[in-house]
């Protein structure tokens, strides 16, 4: 299983593709695409084009208990949530006033 | 301090217009991410992990009180109240938004700041010792002349798209604190015949391939000195690797070429630029000089530091005294680093707060002067002996009082996967973990320099750590190999791979493995660690870690 997910353009923050053009910052409403699904690129590829998210890119994850949780990618996990050291969260979309989504 | 004339305050705020309007034109999607990545590069601003991350150039590490308020301002207004000052003597600022980062542009120029050529395949900011025009074994203050490469190198029309980065450190006392010979290019202060110039030494560099850079020319005059440096650049930017990024710095070009043929080419350009227009007259250098003359020392400044008493009295103040001075040349003076590495805090971190304080503590008792070291502390370089317990205390006040320069727990570690986009594994915690398993017993493993990367493009410095700590990611675990030997200093090495790596609780332990060695087979308390690696070899270490 995929998701995609970037950085938003003007704040930087990790966003997820929720689906029908929308993103957020919330891994659980990601939409999740089979490993193969050939829509994958397409939505990369109009993404790409729209330019107002970048470093796109599809990453694999896992269900369990109907939550979704990253694969063993530390990275992910820490895009997901914040630095590990420091009380700094994530960068969110809405500290940005103008969010480009 | 170097003060900008009008071409460079002209410059800056040019080049601030244009990436303000560079910025605009993105948001308007009139230029794609294609088009604005090399553009935002230029100007110091990479995207990471969580944001983007904003590099200032902090020009061989000099700051006033004015800059460093200014530094704190931009922490506190257009980031989360800090920022992290690195080993390129330089400050990063992790949590930008991007249009509000040309008003911090705007800003750093208002105080004679900026970030171009922090980023990029060009000539990065030159850096030098810490201790510059205050060191007591100094032949020369090296600053004159990193200030001139400065203005040689900026937006320098034949340099500014090299094969790769490219970076020039440059010291001016025998001691190398600067690790010149871990550098593009390298220049040490050296005397011949009662002139003072430099040894240049090329091809030194960290990375995938750790190299110590081979002396080219032991002795260029500082009028020959642009010349020479333009002569090595020409024969870099027309032999270096474009066809592969990780064989493109010049330290390839000079291991697969030979010093010697580098030498002759190197030497042929020369001749062709040699008293030309890059000739650098004496009566510009002692006009550059004149920025960075010594302060009004008080001649009559006492001499005394009464370390005995304040042993007994005051055990942290009295390890201060002893870590974190350094002997001044001018009689009744020290220099005191500021450790921004206390104990289970981030290295290199610093409030904004801190920051405003330091900058006070530099203009009340420093001269109004600041440096940022590689080691990525601060230092305030000129302040009297009189003047280092008020100084102190204020340090405790602000929770950076630590007095472990050069121990243990002054470890450099780079922002690894917590907030980089090339890391493989975590540095930060790392650095956490050792210096709190150890803080304890500092004291008695002596000068100790632990340096951590989250992945092999070292910017953490591994391969030059007495230990070095090197983060790698091996099937979703992070993992981190050990090595043993490394040396930044003039008698350079790079550390040896003891062997497999261990998971990141395991590295503390592994350390105390090899520290018992040290503490068993040293031959006295003042055999330093790196010492004693040398006279015993990797064995007796690699036996404690791996059996």
């Amino acid at each position: 299983m995929k998701v995609i997910t970037g950085n938003e353009l003007l704040s930087g923050a990790v966003v997820y593709f929720y689906g029908e053009d929308r993103w957020g910052m919330d891994l659980q409403q990601a939409q999740i695409f089979d490993d193969k699904a050939p829509e994958v690129d397409e939505i990369l590829a109009a993404a790409t084009k729209k330019d107002k998210v970048v470093s796109l890119e599809a990453i694999p994850v896992e269900k369990h208990d109907n939550q979704l949780v990253q694969t063993n990618r530390l990275r992910e996990q820490i895009r997901a949530n914040g630095p590990t050291v420091g009380t700094y969260g994530r960068q969110h979309l809405s500290e940005a006033d103008y969010v480009s989504l | 301090m170097y003060r900008y004339d009008e071409f460079d305050a002209a410059f800056v705020r040019e080049r601030t217009a244009q990436f303000s309007d560079q910025v605009k034109r993105r948001v308007a999607g009139e230029l794609t991410e294609d088009q604005f990545r090399p553009l935002r590069l230029m100007n110091g601003l990479y995207l990471q992990l969580h944001a983007y991350m904003l590099r200032v150039a902090v020009p061989y590490g000099t700051l006033n009180s004015r800059q460093m308020h200014k530094l704190a301002h931009i922490a506190r207004t257009y980031d989360r109240g800090y920022g992290h000052f690195t080993t390129r003597q330089n400050i990063q600022y992790n949590w930008p938004k991007l249009q509000d980062v040309p008003k911090i542009l705007e800003e750093l120029a208002e105080v004679e700041m900026h970030a171009i050529q922090t980023s990029g395949n060009c000539i990065r900011n030159v850096t030098t010792d810490q201790f510059a025009g205050a060191a007591h074994d100094e032949i020369i203050d090296p600053r004159p002349v990193a200030e001139i490469i400065r203005q040689w190198s900026s937006l320098h029309p034949e340099f500014s798209f090299l094969p790769r980065k490219f970076k020039i450190a440059i010291t001016g006392a025998p001691q190398d604190r600067a690790a010149v010979k871990f550098h593009d290019i390298g220049l040490m202060a050296n005397e011949q015949g009662g002139q003072v110039g430099w040894r240049v030494f090329v091809g030194g560099g960290l990375g995938r391939t750790p190299m110590v850079a081979k002396e080219i020319n032991d002795f260029v005059p500082h009028e020959d000195l642009l010349a020479y440096l333009e002569a090595i650049l020409r024969v870099y930017n027309l032999h270096g690797r474009r066809d592969n990024k990780y064989k493109a710095r010049i330290k390839i070009l000079v291991h697969e070429t030979g010093i010697e043929q580098i030498r002759e080419e190197v030497e042929a350009e020369f001749a062709q630029l040699k008293d030309g227009v890059l000739t650098l007259p004496q009566e510009e250098l002692d006009r550059i000089s004149t920025y960075f003359a010594a302060p009004p020392f008080a001649a009559d400044a006492e001499d005394v530091l009464d370390a005995e008493r304040h042993a007994l009295e005051n055990p942290q103040y009295a390890k201060f005294l002893k870590r974190n001075l350094f002997k001044h040349r001018q009689p009744g003076y020290t220099s005191i680093t500021i450790s921004l590495k206390s104990v289970g805090e981030v290295p290199g971190d610093a409030t904004d707060e801190q920051m405003d304080a330091i900058a006070e503590l530099a203009r009340d008792y420093s001269f109004d002067e600041l440096r940022v070291s590689h080691e990525q502390n601060l230092v305030l370089p000129h302040v009297k002996k009189s003047d280092v317990r008020a100084i102190y205390d204020r340090l405790v006040e602000i929770g950076l009082a630590e007095g472990n320069a050069g121990l243990i727990s002054d470890i450099i570690a780079c922002p690894g996967l917590d907030y980089c986009a090339l890391a493989n594994a975590r540095s930060i915690p790392i650095a956490q973990d050792i210096a709190k398993r150890f803080a304890d017993r500092e004291n008695e493993f002596g000068e100790l320099k632990v340096k951590i990367s989250g992945c092999i493009n070292a910017c953490g410095h591994h391969h030059v750590g007495h230990i070095g700590v090197l983060g790698v990611e091996k099937k979703g675990t992070e993992l981190y190999q050990i090595t043993v030997g490394g040396d930044a200093t003039e008698h350079a090495s790079v550390g040896n791979i003891l062997g497999r790596g261990v998971t990141g609780d395991q590295v503390p332990d592994a350390l105390e493995k090899l520290l018992d060695v040290y503490m068993a087979k040293r031959e006295n308390a003042d055999e330093p660690f790196i010492d004693a690696f040398r006279r015993l070899g990797e064995a007796p270490f690699k036996e404690a870690l791996y059996g």
